[in-house]
């Protein structure tokens, strides 16, 4: 696990991403939150549903979630709000 | 909301939302018929020039506005008010957005400031979203928190070789504090610039 300067680790950012999901009505997979899932494609989340996970993001983070053209994976996510590197196990 | 609540120019955190320009046509062109936007809009599979796609733009809508991205000053989409019919207090909505910007979320800010400029401006008591099947999973969550569902015709659009149904939802006007507090909450986290909601 690594944190970055801000003490953003994967782990904590996974709870956050946890949180949020269930805040806008999502389900968590039971396998887990890995970096590979894709907001639409995999959580299910709609363009509305996107929007809504961000701002429930920024409050459990603390940070904002800058815009961006990326793919919206958890990983790109991850990379935005500005966290450390994910560990080499697939998972952070 | 301060005094520029009803300045046609409003910036958000992502998204600013602002009345077209000349050289903003161009641009919405390419958008709307060099991809699917323009036919998930109201082309239907029509690919007009840029002079009839300018004048279809603007018939039956009183306020057409640009969506452009803070970050880079880029044009991302269009939002309109069309078909608005003042004695009823209602009108259409309609957008669309560059198809890569789809799924991401943040577009939709310019939507939301589209919003809540447009009723108090035209004293809206409703703003109906039509939507074909298809188009509705983009937003589907909305269905039920904010959007109310009005009508569904069956088979009632041709599109694409096939009749999709066509649904009407509608944001009333008691419903538009809520939306407001969830597009706009009054405290989020500042970025390294400072710029917040």
């Amino acid at each position: 696990m690594t944190a970055d300067d801000n003490g953003l680790t994967w782990d904590l950012f996974a709870v956050a991403v946890s949180d949020g999901l269930v805040a806008v009505g999502a389900e968590v997979p039971a396998e887990g939150l890995g970096p590979q899932l894709h907001l639409v494609d995999d959580l299910g989340l709609d363009s509305f549903g996107v929007f809504a996970f961000a701002g429930e993001l920024e409050v459990r983070l603390g940070r904002p979630v800058p815009p961006s053209d990326a793919e919206p994976t958890l990983a790109n996510v991850y990379r935005l709000v500005g966290g450390g590197a994910i560990g080499g196990d697939g998972r952070g | 909301m301060d005094d520029t609540t009803y300045s046609p120019v409003r910036v958000g955190r992502h998204v600013t939302l602002r009345p077209l320009r000349p050289a903003d046509y161009d641009t919405l062109h390419e958008i709307a018929l060099f991809s699917d936007s323009g036919s998930r809009w109201r082309l239907h599979g029509g690919a007009p020039p840029v002079d009839q796609f300018v004048k279809l733009l603007f018939e039956g809508a009183p306020a057409t506005f640009a969506m452009e991205a803070n970050e880079d000053r880029r044009v991302i989409g269009m939002v309109q008010l069309w078909n608005y019919n003042p004695l009823n207090r209602n009108g259409h909505i309609t957008a669309f957005i560059r198809p890569e910007l789809r799924g991401r979320g943040w577009p939709l800010e310019g939507i939301f400031l589209f919003i809540d400029h447009a009723f108090p401006v035209f004293n809206l008591r409703k703003l109906y979203f039509e939507s074909l099947d298809t188009e509705l999973a983009q937003y589907g969550s909305l269905v039920g928190t904010f959007l109310r569902r009005e009508a569904t015709f069956r088979e009632h659009q041709w599109s694409f070789g096939r009749l999709a149904d066509v649904h009407v939802l509608a944001l009333y006007e008691e419903d538009l504090p809520r939306l407001r507090r969830m597009a706009f909450p009054a405290a989020r986290p500042r970025s390294a610039d400072g710029v917040t909601a």
